[in-house]
């Protein structure tokens, strides 16, 4: 609707690393959740920021507890749940300003 | 008269011989002229063969005179002489020269008399041995010996007089002893010589004698009265006992001291030695609830009885250990003790080895904890549950914040992609699944709240069980689930061969067969739920077990998570896995039940196909 497709999604944060592997052209923005099965949001962002550390990755966690931390590795923003459609799209749009 | 023989045979000749003396008549050249039968017979001669001989030549077997000699001496300067001579046997002679003279008073020739002494001489020297033996016995010893009359004249004191009473021995003697005595001690040594010149045995008794500088000296007498012949006289041994009385009276003191501070203690205090108990205290007396005369009597080892079985092993080796003097003996511990009663306490207990009545013996305090262990567990009790119900807030504070701001966040998602579309002007249809959601949402929410609040009042009351019927509850869920999940194609399938069941227990067996049921749905990415229900009766470790098996074809639970879904949320790690607390109830709720759950792959080793959760209910007693 904004301009913006979505090109995965994954279940946990193993099946995000795993789909952002594959991806022979990686996504633009990332959204990570935090409590997931498996792997969590915060263990998956830095293993893709190993992998690319140009990622951008939105955090959106219920679980405000992990925001210092999930800033401090890399993520661009973080998103307290419940948060707003208008919010989302703005932090997209924030982040998508350097984009190549 | 006839020299040879002019004697031979006189009367006085007869008498001379009979005597046990030498006698022999020597001429003015020293020769012998007559000699007795015991002077001839000492030599092994006849009287005739020692005429005309010397006397040095026969008994001393010289060829010259004796020094000294008392015949030469009495022929030389007219006066008679004595001198004790040896002869080369060893023998001891008293040796008398006397002059003889004419009636011109000239001398004419000498007699000698000797009178053999070697058995006296003995005697002497045994007696000069002795004298010396029992001299320095006397002037060595610390004691002082005193001699007096038997009206306590002193006749003799020993030189240790002096180090004990600062008199010199020729300043008492002479006095009476009584005049040295304290007033006070003047009875008692009266009587004790009374009672040992009557009794003759040896008497003992303790006064006081006065220094030379007046101060009185604690001394201890031994005294007899020794009767020999014409000598009589009381003998005694004096000990100065100042220094022991002293120390005795502070002994006292000190032990005085000891039983006071020990009466008054609150430490229970004994003294165990040989295995017998020497001294108990009150406080002692009041722990254990044995009278003082009780323990006192018992037997070696007996006290063993005040220790618990199961600590007596630890407690006796520390004892043979101490008594040993072994190292890594343990001074302080606890153990627990038994009363008379039987009663179970808990004691702390110090141990010191210590020189009592001249051997080696344990010093033990020890003090009843009973109460203060009680405290330490209910403290410990105390600190658990606050730690349980604080991990519950923390758990209960998470649960809310983060999944109900989950659902909030779907709900709300929902609700702002309709009014975009509305907006955008889409069928109203496209906004039935953003419905469907937000509705969902709600329910979820709602089940939620009810799972905490269940599972709150389970950790914090305890449900009675009872008997239920089981197929009339699983019926019921599968009705609420169907009616739960209508947009959903849902197949349930039961093989139940029995009519009725009946478990024990209670209103929650619903969410048991809920939760499970949900999860089937909740776990499928099937266009059709498959759900297969079979119902059977085991046997296990001697009870009966209802057993139901749901079987799904969901998404299924990899091995590492089987255990994980069960646990008690609030105790794993909350950040790896998803929502809801649905499982972690139904395990709960079981486990008031006494009942088992567990999930098994619907395809062994191929998780992916699908999960089978068997749950096992005890069976109820039929009357």
């Amino acid at each position: 609707m904004s301009g913006f497709d979505v090109i995965g999604e994954a279940k946990n944060g193993e099946e995000a690393v795993s789909l952002y592997i594959t991806f022979p052209k990686k996504p633009d923005i990332i959204l990570m959740d935090h409590r997931m099965p498996i792997k969590n949001g915060i263990e998956a962002t830095k293993q893709i920021l190993n992998i690319n550390k140009k990622s951008r990755i939105i955090f959106t966690s219920a679980d405000n507890s992990i925001k210092q931390e999930a800033l401090s590795i890399g993520a661009k923003y973080f998103l307290d749940k419940p948060f707003s459609i208008t919010e989302l799209i703005d932090k997209i749009k924030k982040v998508s300003i350097n984009l190549e | 008269m006839n020299e040879k023989n002019s004697l031979s045979e006189t009367f006085e000749s007869k008498v001379l011989d009979s005597i046990s003396e030498h006698v022999i008549y020597y001429n003015k050249d020293f020769e012998i002229k007559w000699a007795n039968r015991t002077a001839a017979d000492s030599v092994n001669l006849s009287p005739l063969e020692l005429i005309g001989k010397k006397c040095y030549s026969i008994w001393q077997n010289r060829i010259s005179p004796c020094e000294n000699c008392p015949v030469l001496d009495a022929l030389n300067t007219g006066k008679s002489n004595s001198v004790e001579m040896t002869t080369p046997d060893g023998r001891v002679w008293l040796v008398k020269g006397y002059p003889v003279y004419n009636i011109n008073k000239e001398i004419t020739g000498a007699v000698e008399i000797t009178r053999e002494i070697t058995d006296l001489k003995e005697t002497e020297k045994k007696l000069r041995d002795s004298e010396e033996k029992y001299r320095n016995l006397v002037n060595n010893i610390l004691d002082q010996i005193i001699e007096t009359e038997l009206d306590g004249t002193i006749t003799y004191v020993s030189p240790q007089v002096y180090d004990i009473f600062g008199y010199k021995p020729e300043e008492v003697i002479g006095r009476r002893s009584i005049q040295f005595v304290h007033p006070d001690d003047i009875n008692i040594v009266k009587e004790a010589m009374e009672k040992a010149v009557k009794s003759g045995e040896k008497i003992s008794s303790e006064y006081r004698l006065k220094h030379k500088n007046g101060i009185y000296v604690n001394i201890a007498s031994r005294g007899q009265l020794i009767k020999r012949g014409n000598y009589h006289k009381l003998i005694a041994v004096i000990r100065d006992i100042t220094a022991q009385k002293k120390a005795g009276k502070l002994l006292k003191e000190l032990e005085e001291k000891f039983r006071t501070l020990a009466e008054q203690s609150f430490l229970g205090i004994a003294i165990i030695q040989d295995n017998l108990t020497k001294y108990v205290n009150e406080r002692l007396t009041e722990t254990f609830g044995y009278s003082i005369d009780e323990i006192m009597s018992w037997q070696p080892g007996e006290f063993l009885k005040t220790i618990h079985p199961d600590d007596i092993k630890f407690v006796v080796e520390q004892v043979r250990k101490k008594q040993l003097g072994e190292p890594n003996t343990v001074d302080q511990y606890q153990f627990r003790g038994l009363k008379k009663n039987g009663d179970t306490i808990w004691l702390e207990v110090f141990s010191k080895t210590i020189n009592y009545e001249g051997k080696l013996a344990d010093f033990v305090t020890l003090i009843d904890i009973t109460e203060k262990k009680i405290a330490e567990e209910k403290l410990k009790k105390s600190e658990k549950k606050y730690r349980e119900a604080f991990n519950r807030s923390n758990f209960y504070k998470d649960l809310i914040a983060h999944d109900i701001n989950n659902i909030l966040q779907n709900i709300l998602s929902s609700v702002e992609l309709s009014f975009l579309y509305v907006d955008e002007g889409k069928d109203l249809n496209e906004l039935k699944p953003l419905l469907k959601l937000s509705k969902e949402q709600v329910s979820r929410g709602a089940n939620l709240i009810s799972n905490i609040r269940k599972l709150s009042e389970l950790e914090e009351t305890k449900f009675i069980t009872q008997p239920v019927e089981a197929t009339k509850v699983l019926n019921k869920s599968i009705e609420f689930l169907l009616k739960s999940y209508q947009d959903k194609k849902i197949n349930v399938d039961i093989e139940n061969p029995y009519k009725a069941i009946t478990v024990q227990g209670n209103e929650l067996l619903t969410d048991v067969f809920e939760n499970i049921l949900i999860n089937a749905v909740k776990h499928n990415q099937n266009s059709s739920v498959e759900i297969k229900i079979k119902v059977s009766k085991i046997q296990k470790d001697g009870l009966e077990f209802v057993k139901f098996e749901f079987e799904d074809n969901g998404i299924g639970i990899p091995d590492a998570n089987k255990q994980i879904i069960f646990q008690r949320a609030y105790n794993i790690d909350r950040t790896i896995g998803g929502m809801g607390i649905g499982l972690s109830l139904v395990k709960i709720i079981l486990t008031t039940y006494n009942g088992q759950i567990w999930v098994e792959d619907k395809v062994q080793g191929d998780y992916s196909k699908g999960s089978n959760f068997i749950v096992l209910i005890p069976e109820a007693e039929t009357k």
